[in-house]
């Protein structure tokens, strides 16, 4: 078992080992869509909800079911089952209960499966072998972090739109030298409070 | 649309439409493996292959399952060669699978591999779409090759583990360790996108210029 | 019967038939190639223990190994109990370090044989979640103790394979097992160049860190970069793994 206790690991997750700017992990949907404040806040708060459940949803059938009966190696299309399930079930409420929202989120929940960062939280919370309550704070803390992380692109990305960037260095290049400032801001973090 | 040949499919993918510089696909790993050629190498190499398999399936059936279950079937796929990879990987180069850790199952979701399984497999005949899945990762290995030559020697003094600076670079510390943590990763990557981008739109308006007129009829 | 193909329940079983297709050949792959996997990482245990107690081996030479490694004395924290089959297995007790520190007659060692760690190994190749074990052996007439311990680093476990001599006041060796940290940063914990410095150091009261240019009898590097991973490292071999060889010498006739 780990031995990290909940409140050191959410602030972990979140700031000192940010899923985006410390792992690198969902950076495609990341560049796409830090355009607009609207959808990148939207996005976010889908991505954290995605995470939680999927987080939720994983922990019992790796723990109850791969492990005991050896089947680790399975591990990906269990992963990849569950989140492609709750991605759609989400979709299916919010057209329900909210049309608008689905309207302006459009394309990009499906493409949440896709998101590395979904993924590669619940494959962390495998390799570190965190109980259930942890490996719940950890999708939420990871969420959260991605949230902060797109949101604040999001706004930089508008004041950068006016600056005068080179041809070369439009879209995809300045967003990525942002997000390495960005990575390099993060950094700083890890030295307030051990990981683990 | 007529399939594109084989020569037409390569420099596609690595050069006019790079899934990296271009398409801006498949960066997470791109930032997270560069940090050491040989990871960078076998990652890249795996990428290649998962993508030229998976499309090559996907092509093969496309006439035969139907759009609604098609996506679930390109995931199902994608994830069947990437645990086959795995499984490869852990006997056979153990210490690098366990290196690059969580990256390898990632392949899953790696953009590259869903693009090309999207948008190129279904229309295209199973050969070519290989070639195509098979090139867009080594347009990718292009890129990341790159990216862990310039990350490895100024972090470590090494390629591929053989030491090509100084032992005194490392153990004086005066490696740029930096280079191993993730801010340089999108600032190289960002660079490279720069030059590259830059060539390419002096091309286009090379292209793009009124051609001086020719004395006596056309060229 | 007309099959709806658009609804949610053909996509759905589409899933799960399809899933169960694609896990038959992956199955055969799994156990066709886990073998090879694990032969590997169990050469490595060999050499790397060997190593730890400053006995020369080679994974170029994997039956010398070997044979040097069975002839080891091997002990862990646990007790032998009958599953619902009526199989023997080991039951791992956890080990409380505090408590050992202060009164090392609480440490409760078992006898074991090659088999439970190979199976120990095996079991946590993924996770690193090794339970404790010991070696004593004899080199040139002087005992020397080594055991494996695991403790917490910044991504993961981190398995050390830690040796001392038969006072308990030099190391003999230290090898990594397992760590699941940064690539390049932390991961350099495995390279040779981090792990022969602890060789013949002596701790006293424990590890420390070099401070510039100094080098200390009981100081190491740490790794610039990879604070972290360093202090794992360096705590694990100073509140697990002297703690508990100390004990292991008090119990087992070292000259402490």
């Amino acid at each position: 078992m780990s031995y990290v206790d909940p409140i050191t690991l959410l602030f972990a997750s979140i700031f000192t080992s940010n899923i985006l700017l410390a792992n690198f992990l969902g950076t495609c949907s990341f560049i796409a869509i830090s355009k607009d404040i609207g959808s990148a806040n939207g996005l976010g708060i889908a991505v954290i909800v995605v995470l939680v459940l999927s987080s939720a949803i994983s922990w019992p059938i790796l723990h109850l079911v791969l492990i005991p009966f050896n089947m680790i190696y399975l591990d990906l299309f269990v992963y990849i089952i569950v989140v492609a399930a709750v991605v759609q079930a989400l979709e299916m409420i919010i057209e329900r209960v909210s049309p608008a929202l689905y309207m302006s989120l459009g394309i990009y929940l499906p493409l949440i499966v896709a998101n590395c960062a979904i993924l590669g939280v619940v494959l962390f919370m495998e390799i570190r072998n965190y109980d259930f309550f942890q490996a719940v704070i950890f999708g939420l803390g990871s969420g959260i972090g991605w949230w902060l992380a797109i949101v604040a692109a999001a706004a930089m990305r508008k004041k950068i739109d006016k600056a005068p960037v080179p041809a070369g260095l439009q879209g995809p290049g300045i967003t990525l030298i942002t997000m390495g400032f960005m990575a390099m801001a993060f950094v700083g973090f890890s030295g307030i409070l051990r990981v683990q | 649309m007529s399939t594109p040949t084989f020569k037409q499919v390569t420099r596609e993918n690595l050069n006019m439409n790079n899934p990296v510089l271009v398409q801006v696909l498949g960066i997470c790993s791109t930032l997270a493996v560069t940090n050491k050629v040989i990871n960078t190498l076998i990652m890249t190499v795996g990428v290649s292959l998962v993508t030229a398999f998976a499309s090559y399936t996907l092509s093969w059936i496309r006439h035969l399952i139907a759009r609604r279950v098609r996506m679930i079937f390109q995931v199902l796929a994608i994830t069947f060669y990437v645990v086959l990879l795995q499984l490869i990987l852990n006997a056979f180069a153990p210490e690098v699978a366990r290196s690059l850790g969580p990256y390898v199952g990632l392949i899953i979701t790696n953009c590259i591999v869903m693009g090309r399984t999207e948008t190129f497999a279904p229309a295209n005949p199973p050969l070519i779409s290989w070639w195509d899945g098979f090139t867009s990762g080594l347009g990718y290995m292009l890129v990341l090759g790159t990216m862990s030559l310039i990350r490895e020697p100024l972090a470590f003094g090494t390629i591929a583990d053989i030491p090509i600076f100084p032992p005194e670079y490392v153990s004086s510390g005066n490696n740029w360790t930096i280079a191993i943590m993730a801010p340089s990763a999108f600032f190289l990557v960002a660079i490279i996108i720069w030059v590259f981008k830059t060539r390419a739109l002096r091309v286009e308006a090379a292209a793009k210029a009124p051609k001086p007129a020719t004395v006596g009829g056309t060229k | 019967m007309k099959i709806n193909k658009d609804g949610h329940v053909f996509t759905i079983a589409f899933t799960f038939v399809c899933t169960i297709i694609l896990v038959f050949p992956l199955t055969l792959a799994y156990v066709g190639t886990k073998p090879i996997a694990d032969d590997y990482w169990r050469l490595q245990h060999y050499v790397k223990t060997l190593h730890s107690l400053g006995i020369a081996a080679d994974a170029a030479h994997p039956a010398e190994a070997k044979a040097a490694y069975e002839k080891l004395q091997k002990f862990t924290v646990g007790t032998v109990v009958k599953d619902t089959a009526g199989k023997e297995y080991v039951e791992y007790a956890p080990v409380d370090f505090g408590a050992i520190e202060k009164e090392p007659s609480k440490l409760v060692l078992m006898e074991i044989k090659d088999d439970v760690i190979n199976k120990a190994l095996q079991d946590n190749s993924y996770t690193g979640n090794l339970p404790v074990f010991f070696y004593i052996t004899d080199v040139d007439g002087q005992k020397r103790f080594a055991g494996d311990f695991t403790g917490p680093g910044l991504w993961g476990n981190v398995s050390l394979a830690v040796g001392v001599d038969a006072a308990g006041t030099q190391l003999t060796g230290m090898q990594v097992l397992f760590n699941v940290e940064t690539p390049g940063l932390g991961g350099r914990i495995g390279e040779a160049w981090f792990t022969d410095q602890f060789k013949g150091k002596k701790p006293g009261t424990g590890l420390v860190f070099n401070q510039a240019g100094a080098n200390a009898d009981n100081g190491f590097d740490a790794i610039s970069g990879a604070t972290i991973t360093s202090t794992a490292v360096k705590d694990t071999i100073n509140q697990r793994a002297l703690v508990l060889l100390k004990a292991l010498i008090i119990q087992k006739g070292g000259t402490l």
